[in-house]
């Protein structure tokens, strides 16, 4: 199992937001997460990412045979544990090449690995970045600041894409964007569907859903997981909404 | 009361202390007219003008105590040892040394042999005095305490393309240094014009500069204030522009443990254009000043200034910064924006722009900002898999270096950045 997410609880400020989660992914699978507003999507991945004004207040998160919930933000992205942002952020006056760079030799250098010097990043981005259909500028701008809602997205799948990761967590990463950028998201995410790469997909829409076939889908309904399945249920899902779906489970 | 009456008397004790010190260093002196005239008058007037105290609104948040308790010696001393070079200085710079408070020619570029248009004389007998300013007793103090200098020319219609650097260097203990550069950038020339201080470790480091821009002329003038954590700093920094002059100022301030500079810019002529930017790191227990005045005296003049102090541990970043608009400089455009972070509980910023404008159809702006680091960008990096520590470097120093950004002396930016980014290191631990 890549992670094992037992009757997870976790509140912020002071408010409960996952109320007994539990979630388990194996190598190689592509799970989507549904609910309504409020539910707790955007919890449960910024909890598993270790965003630190979530407390979890019980229940436990393994990844590859580790507890997740000890580790830092940074030991996580080290161990291969990937947020896709909902809302990408800006920082200005570090180049997204600097950006890239520390980060792909920050990952590596928790691997063991050598870090890579300018030359041979530049070689690795432009391969990543050509698989993605991206222009050479996106290296010399500052992260993020002056994109567009989809050259954000496509900045996370970049990154993504450099550090391979064996758990990409999408957070909302559909919301807001045009057709072309979702289907740049949707590229992004099965060019990189492997045996060994398992995603989720945390999602209001079932758009993303129409270019990414999960294997598995689940209805997150306050703060808890109340039906897992198939597509049958995007199907459900629209003709008698989450409270009837949560009610009947 | 009270409590500052002992204040005071250690400042003026300081001020007996020292006074008997320069006149005893300066009866040491060979005659060196008009420095050595201006010198005794500056003397004299240092003794009856009030010392700054933090009741006077300008030293309020720059507190000087400690100052007056240093023993400073103003004999000078040659070089007793190998200087290290300045880094950050393009390999064809023209070079102008001074260490331990006297010009080192062994250390300079040679002066007989400077590009067309460009004469440099460092003669003390040579050099046009800089007055002292009537409600500043430290820079009486400055001018009564030269001891070198330079007069730079750039004559009209000459393009310096070799950057000319002057570094103030001190290897001695303790000792007082008081530079004096007049730099002159004739009609239409342009010149760039690199002043570096650092070293000394609990000196007194005095720096005066008039710089005056002709007609038409560009001048680049980068400064970098590097001096020992133990020393004090004081700087004074005038500049004049003609018309359609323009100048493009770039500080970086790290050194000191009290550094206060003052920048005052003249616009004279229409059309003239002043950009000035500082990038300033205080940390530990140091107090980085920053003061700017910037005159309006005419029509259709632009000034843009950019401040970014990024301060941490106990650290105090002080900002003041006046726009003058005079009667009838219309079509002023003039903007001011000051920017803190503060990267400790401790730190301290405390920053005060204002502006006075006597003429009709202006635009005129200032700005300041405080803050922390942005937690939601640290998050992001960290969630990249890149250490808090980086993290919070990486963002910070991006926060300074943004100020200095478009040094166009790549060496220098390089060095510059590397600069903001070592010092910082020591802010960011978790």
């Amino acid at each position: 199992m890549l992670l094992q997410v037992e009757n997870l609880q976790a509140t912020v400020a002071d408010k409960e937001v996952l109320r007994g989660l539990t979630l388990n992914i194996k190598a190689g699978e592509v799970h989507a997460i549904m609910g309504p507003n409020g539910a707790g999507k955007s919890s449960l991945a910024s909890v598993l990412a270790g965003r630190e004004d979530y407390d979890v207040t019980g229940g436990s998160a393994v990844f590859q045979g580790e507890d997740l919930l000890e580790m830092d933000p940074e030991a996580r992205a080290q161990a291969g544990l990937f947020l896709a942002f909902q809302y990408p952020v800006e920082i200005p006056g570090v180049s997204n090449k600097l950006f890239l760079q520390t980060a792909l030799n920050a990952v590596r250098a928790a691997k063991g690995l050598p870090a890579l010097d300018m030359f041979e990043f530049s070689q690795f981005v432009q391969e990543k970045m050509s698989l993605l259909g991206m222009r050479q500028e996106f290296l010399t701008r500052d992260v993020n600041v002056g994109f567009s809602g989809g050259e954000k997205k496509r900045n996370d799948m970049l990154q993504m894409a450099l550090l391979e990761p064996s758990l990409c967590i999408l957070d909302e990463t559909d919301s807001g964007l045009d057709i072309d950028a979702l289907k740049a998201v949707a590229q992004g995410v099965n060019a990189m569907r492997s045996p060994d790469r398992s995603f989720v997909l945390v999602t209001h829409y079932q758009r993303l859903l129409e270019y990414v076939a999960p294997d598995v889908i689940h209805i997150l309904y306050q703060g808890r997981i109340v039906k897992s399945g198939g597509m049958e249920l995007v199907a459900q899902i629209e003709e008698q909404g989450y409270d009837a779906i949560a009610a009947a489970a | 009361m009270t409590l500052s009456q002992p204040l005071l008397n250690a400042a003026d004790d300081a001020r007996s202390r020292w006074h008997a010190l320069i006149a005893n260093w300066l009866s040491t002196q060979s005659s060196q007219a008009p420095v050595e005239a201006k010198r005794l008058e500056a003397l004299a007037a240092f003794t009856q003008m009030p010392l700054p105290t933090p009741r006077h609104e300008d030293w309020k948040y720059t507190r000087l105590a400690n100052l007056w308790k240093q023993n400073y010696q103003w004999e000078k001393a040659p070089v007793t040892s190998e200087i290290i070079p300045v880094s950050g200085l393009p390999e064809n710079a023209i070079r102008l040394i001074f260490v331990n408070g006297l010009f080192a020619p062994e250390l300079s570029t040679a002066l007989n042999a400077l590009p067309a248009g460009l004469t440099i004389n460092t003669q003390l007998s040579a050099l046009m005095p800089i007055d002292w300013q009537t409600d500043d007793a430290l820079s009486a103090l400055a001018v009564a305490s030269v001891s070198a200098g330079a007069m730079i020319n750039i004559a009209a219609n000459a393009q310096i393309s070799q950057p000319i650097a002057v570094c103030v260097i001190g290897e001695r203990v303790s000792q007082v240094q008081s530079i004096q550069l007049q730099v002159t950038v004739g009609k239409n020339a342009s010149a760039t014009f690199i002043e570096v201080v650092t070293g000394a470790e609990k000196g007194l480091m005095l720096s005066q500069l008039a710089l005056s821009i002709a007609e038409n002329a560009h001048c680049c003038h980068l400064f970098w204030q590097d001096v020992a954590d133990t020393t004090y700093y004081f700087g004074w920094r005038n500049a004049t522009l003609a018309r359609d002059a323009r100048l493009l100022q770039r500080t970086l301030s790290v050194g000191g443990i009290l550094s206060r500079q003052q920048y005052t810019v003249t616009i004279q002529g229409e059309n003239a254009e002043a950009d000035t930017a500082t990038g300033v790191v205080a940390l530990g227990k140091q107090t980085h000043d920053i003061r700017t005045h910037t005159r309006h005296a005419c029509l259709n003049a632009r000034s843009r200034q950019l401040h970014r102090f990024a301060i941490g541990g106990q650290a105090n970043g002080v900002f003041h910064g006046d726009i003058y608009v005079e009667r009838g400089a219309d079509k002023t455009d003039a903007n001011m924006a000051t920017n803190n972070l503060l990267l400790s509980p401790q730190a301290q910023a405390n920053s005060k722009p204002q502006l006075e404008i006597y003429a009709d159809d202006v635009r005129c702006t200032h700005g300041v900002t405080s803050g922390n680091l942005d937690e939601a960008q640290i998050f992001y990096l960290r969630a990249r898999g890149i250490p808090e520590s980086q993290a919070r470097l990486l963002v910070s120093a991006a926060f300074a270096q943004a100020a200095l950004a478009d040094v166009p002396v790549a060496e220098l930016a390089d060095v510059w950045h590397e600069v903001i980014a070592q010092k910082l290191q020591q802010a960011v631990v978790v």
